[in-house]
C-alpha cells in the first residue's frame, strides 16, 4: 500500500501521466533525462578548435613552401605572416614567435595592398573575403603565400584554401598562382593536398 | 551588461542552468604537428557547425554530408527528416509528404525545394514529386534547411521553409566510388560515380543511381500495390576559367514507375461507390542547367544561371502531364561598401505544359494546355549598424505570375551578438504562394454521399473550379525570434518561437447541382480562397559532443494551430471542433558513437503526436509513433566501408501518412533492414 503511494506520488506529475499513456513516450523523456544529467561532463572536455588546427596547417604551409631568395633580406630574417583584418580572431594569432627553418614567425595586421607586398604569408579570414578581394589579387605576381578558410578561395585567386571535408581539415592548392608568384610548393605538400588545380591568375 | 531577458531565455529552456554562463575564449597554443597528423585529425565539435550559423538571421540548420552517411536513410525525403522542426512522412513505402511548421501533405505546397538553385517545385499540384527527385546522397556537400519564409531570398512558395540542396564541386568527387545496399524493403539499392579532370582548370563527374523498393502494407497484412523502381544517370562539369570566374553545367536524365490503387468515388457503381483501380505512375525526363559566377576584384559578384528541364508523368487511370520550363536568374552583389551588402537580382520562369487524361479517366482538366509564366525582381540589403554586434536586414520581392497577379514579399530581420558565442535574432515577414494548375483547371471527383430519406439519389461531390474562377495566392505573415548560444567547443542549443497567420488560403464551398436522372445528383465544388488559419510553435536542437567519440543531437519541435471559420455555421463549426491538424509534438534523439578500429554504432529514436489528417481526398486519426533506426558500420581500410541499418524497428508496420489530392488507398510502412557496401578506388 505504501509502496504504491510513493509509486504514484513521488513520479513528476506530468511525466506520470505520460507514462501510463504512452510508454514510449516516458522512454524518450527518460533518455533526455539521462542526457541532461551527463552534459555537464561534456562541458569539461576541449578537444583542439578549429582556430587551433588552422594555425597548425598555416606552420605547416610555411615549412612547406620556398620562398625566392630576395624575399630575405638574411638568412635568419622572419618570416612575416600577416592577417587582412583583425589577427586576434584568426588562427595566426597563436604562432608568433615559433621558429621554422632558421625564421622566426612574425604576426602582423594589414589592411592595404601596399602593406600586403611586405609579407611572407598573407591569411584572408572567411567572413571578410569578399572585401579583400582586391588585395588578393594585387599580391598575386608577388612572392605572397596566400591561405583562407573562405569557400572556394582557390576559385577567386587564392593559392591554398582550407576546407572541411569528411570531418576533416583539408587544403588545397591553386598551383597557376603559386607559380606566378614564383613560390614553390614542396612535394609533401602537393602530395598530401586534397585537390591540386592549375588554373592561371588573371 | 545588458543581457538579463537574454538569460531569462535561456533558462527557459532548461540547459543555461545546467551549464552555467560562457568562459571566455582563452588564447590557444598551437599544436605541433605534421601535415599528415592535421589532415587526419577529426574535427569534432558543435563550434564548427554552428560557426557560420551565428551570423544568419533565420531559423537554419545545415545537414552536412556526414549527417546524411551516418543517418542510414537511403532516399533524399527520408534524409531531410535530420532538420529540426521539419515533418516527413512516408506515404507507404514510394510516397512522402514534407514539410515545415505544419501544412503537409503528399504535395505540401509551402516548401521551396532547390537543387544547387533549380527549384523543383511542380506547379500542377503545387508541390514536389519526391518519388522523382532522388539522387545520389553521395554526391551532396550539404543541405540548408531554413523553417520560416524569406521569399525575398528564395522566390515565391519560400512560405514555411525552403530547402537548399547544395551537391559537391566536381573536384571534390574525383575517382570512383560504388555504393550498393540490398535488403528487406528498399531491396536494392546501387550508386556508381567516377569524376575525372577536365585540362588543367576543369573536372568532372559522371553518375548513376538505381533502386528497387518493395511495396509497403495494406491494412490487412499483406504487401500493397505500391512498388518502386527508378534509375538515373547525370553528370556535373566545374571549369575554372580564371581567378573568379567559375562556370558549372550540370545534366541529369531519371524515370521512376511506381505503382499506386486509386479510391476515386464514383455514383454510378453500387453502394460503396468505389471500385479500385490498380496503377502505375510513370515519371520520366532530365534537365540541363548551366552557371555562371563571377567575382570581380572590388568584391562584387554575378551570377548567372538557366535551366531547361522536361518531365512527362502518366498516371494510368488518372493524367498525362507533358512539362517543359525554362528559367533565367541573375544576381549581382555589390562591392561592399561601408555598413551595406546589397544584393539585386531578376528572375524569369516560363513553364509550358499539356495535361491530358486517357479516355474514362476521373481526372481531367478543364483547359488541356497552359502556359505559366512568372517573373520577379529583388532587393535585399543586410546593413551592419554596430560592426560585429548588430545588423539588420531589409529584403522584398516583387513578382508576377499569369495565373494570380503580383505580389509584393517583403522581410525585415535582425540579428544581435552580443558576444562571439550568443546571437539573438528576429524576423517579421510576409510570403505568397501560387496556384497550381489542378486548383486552377482540374475536374476530381471527392466523395460520393449514400442515399437518405431527404435524397433519394446519391450526391457525387465532383471539384471542378467551374469557369477558372478568379485565382488567388495565398498569403502568411510570419513573426519568428530566435536564440542561439555555444557553451565551448562541444555543446550548442538553438531556440525558435515563430508565429504564422495565414490568410486567403484555399477552401472548397458547393457549387452548381445538378440531376443526372435517374443516377445521381451531381454536385460540384469550387474555390474560393477565404480560409484564414494560424500556426505557432517553438522549435528546439542542440548539438552536444558528449565525449571526443561520442556525439548527441536532440531536437523537439512544438505547434499548435487555429482556423477561423467564414462567419457561416458550418465552417465556424468546422473551426471550432478542435480537431489536432498537426503533430503537436515532435521530437528526435540521434546519437553517434566512434567506435574502435574504425567502427560506427548510431541510433536514431524519432516520436510524433497524434494527428487528425484532413484533406480533399482523406480523412483519417493517425496515431502517435516512437521509431528507432539503428546503424553499425565499419570502415575495413580506406577502400572499402561495410554498413547494416535497421529501420522502423519498433514497429512491424504502421500508418503514416496519407495521400491527398490523388486518392490513393492507405498503404503502412514496414520495419526494415539493409546491408550496403561502399568502395572507393
Amino acid at each position: 500500500m505504501t509502496t504504491a503511494w510513493t509509486a504514484r506520488h513521488w513520479t513528476w506529475p506530468f511525466c506520470g501521466s505520460v507514462c501510463a499513456r504512452r510508454p514510449s513516450l516516458c522512454l524518450l523523456l527518460a533518455a533526455a533525462a539521462v542526457w541532461l544529467c551527463v552534459l555537464p561532463k561534456a562541458l569539461g572536455q576541449q578537444p583542439l578548435s578549429d582556430v587551433q588546427m588552422k594555425a597548425a596547417f598555416v606552420l605547416n604551409f610555411i615549412r612547406y613552401t620556398e620562398w625566392p631568395e630576395r624575399s630575405f633580406a638574411a638568412p635568419d630574417a622572419p618570416v612575416v605572416a600577416c592577417v587582412l583584418g583583425d589577427p586576434s580572431a584568426t588562427a595566426l594569432a597563436g604562432i608568433a614567435g615559433r621558429s621554422i627553418r632558421g625564421h622566426a614567425v612574425q604576426v602582423r595586421a594589414v589592411l592595404s595592398a601596399d602593406e600586403a607586398h611586405a609579407c611572407h604569408v598573407l591569411f584572408v579570414p572567411d567572413i571578410d573575403m569578399r572585401r579583400f578581394v582586391g588585395i588578393l589579387r594585387a599580391v598575386q605576381n608577388s612572392p605572397v603565400l596566400t591561405v583562407s578558410d573562405a569557400e572556394g578561395f582557390i576559385d577567386a585567386g587564392g593559392m591554398i584554401g582550407l576546407v572541411h571535408f569528411d570531418h576533416r581539415l583539408q587544403f588545397e592548392i591553386n598551383l597557376g598562382v603559386m607559380q606566378q608568384a614564383q613560390l614553390k610548393a614542396s612535394s609533401q605538400l602537393l602530395r598530401l593536398a586534397r585537390n591540386v588545380i592549375e588554373a592561371r591568375p588573371r | 551588461m545588458p543581457d538579463s531577458p537574454l538569460r531569462q531565455l535561456s533558462l527557459a529552456c532548461g540547459l543555461l542552468a545546467l551549464c552555467g554562463p560562457a568562459r571566455p575564449e582563452a588564447p590557444q597554443a598551437v599544436p605541433d604537428m605534421s601535415l599528415e597528423e592535421l589532415i587526419n585529425t577529426e574535427v569534432v565539435s558543435a563550434s564548427r557547425k554552428s560557426e557560420n550559423l551565428q551570423q544568419v538571421a533565420a531559423a537554419v540548420f545545415v545537414i552536412t554530408q556526414e549527417d546524411i552517411a551516418r543517418s542510414g536513410a537511403r532516399n533524399l525525403p527520408d534524409v531531410l527528416a535530420l532538420a529540426p522542426g521539419i515533418e516527413v512522412a512516408r506515404i507507404g513505402n514510394n510516397r512522402w509528404a514534407v514539410s515545415a511548421r505544419g501544412g503537409n501533405g503528399r504535395f505540401a505546397n509551402k516548401l521551396q525545394v532547390l537543387k544547387d538553385g533549380r527549384s523543383i517545385y511542380s506547379p500542377l499540384f503545387s508541390g514536389v514529386f519526391w518519388e522523382a527527385e532522388d539522387m545520389p546522397l553521395e554526391d551532396i556537400e550539404r543541405i540548408e534547411v531554413i523553417r520560416g519564409p524569406n521569399a525575398a531570398m528564395w522566390g515565391s512558395n519560400a512560405v514555411n521553409g525552403t530547402i537548399n540542396i547544395i551537391t559537391r564541386k566536381a573536384r571534390d568527387t574525383q575517382g570512383a566510388l560504388v555504393a550498393a545496399s540490398a535488403g528487406s524493403e528498399d531491396r536494392r539499392n546501387v550508386v556508381a560515380r567516377y569524376g575525372m579532370p577536365l585540362g588543367d582548370s576543369g573536372h568532372m563527374r559522371v553518375y548513376a543511381k538505381s533502386y528497387d523498393r518493395r511495396a509497403g502494407f495494406a491494412t490487412d497484412g499483406s504487401r500493397a500495390s505500391d512498388t518502386g523502381d527508378s534509375g538515373m544517370a547525370g553528370f556535373r562539369a566545374d571549369w575554372l576559367l580564371s581567378s573568379g570566374n567559375r562556370l558549372s553545367l550540370h545534366g541529369e536524365a531519371y524515370r521512376d514507375h511506381n505503382g499506386d490503387t486509386y479510391r476515386f468515388p464514383d455514383a454510378r457503381l453500387p453502394p460503396a461507390y468505389v471500385s479500385p483501380l490498380d496503377s502505375t505512375m510513370r515519371l520520366s525526363g532530365g534537365h540541363l542547367q548551366g552557371r555562371y559566377e563571377s567575382l570581380r576584384d572590388d568584391g562584387s559578384e554575378i551570377v548567372f544561371q538557366s535551366y531547361l528541364v522536361q518531365r512527362t508523368l502518366d498516371a494510368e487511370h488518372a493524367l498525362r502531364e507533358e512539362r517543359k520550363t525554362l528559367d533565367l536568374d541573375f544576381q549581382y552583389r555589390l562591392a561592399p561598401s561601408g555598413s551595406h551588402d546589397l544584393m539585386l537580382g531578376a528572375d524569369y520562369r516560363d513553364s509550358r505544359d499539356t495535361v491530358g487524361s486517357p479516355a474514362g479517366s476521373y481526372v481531367t482538366f478543364t483547359i488541356p494546355s497552359r502556359d505559366i509564366r512568372l517573373a520577379s525582381a529583388f532587393a535585399n540589403d543586410d546593413i551592419t549598424l554596430v560592426p560585429e554586434r548588430f545588423r539588420v536586414t531589409l529584403g522584398a520581392r516583387l513578382e508576377y505570375n499569369n495565373l494570380s497577379g503580383t505580389n509584393l514579399q517583403p522581410t525585415a530581420r535582425f540579428l544581435w551578438t552580443p558576444d562571439a558565442s550568443r546571437t539573438v535574432w528576429g524576423a517579421l515577414s510576409r510570403a505568397t504562394r501560387t496556384p497550381s494548375r489542378a486548383e486552377s483547371d482540374v475536374s476530381i471527383p471527392l466523395a460520393v454521399v449514400p442515399p437518405s430519406l431527404a435524397n433519394p439519389l446519391p450526391t457525387w461531390i465532383v471539384y471542378q473550379n467551374a469557369g477558372g474562377g478568379t485565382l488567388k495566392s495565398e498569403k502568411a505573415d510570419a513573426l519568428e525570434l530566435g536564440y542561439r548560444h555555444r557553451f565551448g567547443q562541444n555543446l550548442s542549443v538553438d531556440a525558435t518561437a515563430f508565429t504564422h497567420r495565414y490568410s486567403d488560403g484555399r477552401i472548397l464551398v458547393l457549387g452548381q447541382r445538378s440531376v443526372v436522372f435517374p443516377f445521381y445528383v451531381l454536385q460540384q465544388e469550387n474555390t474560393v480562397y477565404a480560409a484564414r488559419s494560424r500556426v505557432s510553435g517553438i522549435e528546439l536542437a542542440a548539438f552536444a559532443q558528449m565525449t571526443p567519440t561520442w556525439r548527441l543531437q536532440p531536437s523537439y519541435t512544438w505547434m499548435t494551430s487555429r482556423e477561423y471559420g467564414l462567419g457561416d455555421a458550418a465552417s465556424e463549426a468546422a473551426a471550432q471542433s478542435g480537431m489536432r491538424k498537426l503533430p503537436r509534438h515532435q521530437l528526435s534523439l540521434r546519437s553517434q558513437h566512434n567506435l574502435p578500429q574504425a567502427q560506427q554504432l548510431d541510433f536514431w529514436l524519432k516520436y510524433k503526436s497524434s494527428f487528425h489528417l484532413d484533406s480533399t481526398t482523406a480523412s483519417a486519426d493517425v496515431p502517435g509513433r516512437t521509431d528507432l533506426d539503428v546503424r553499425y558500420a565499419w570502415k575495413l581500410n580506406r577502400a572499402l566501408e561495410i554498413s547494416l541499418v535497421g529501420q522502423n524497428l519498433l514497429h512491424r508496420r504502421a500508418i503514416q501518412y496519407l495521400s491527398d489530392q490523388l486518392p490513393s488507398v492507405a498503404v503502412e510502412t514496414g520495419r526494415g533492414a539493409y546491408l550496403r557496401a561502399e568502395c572507393r578506388f
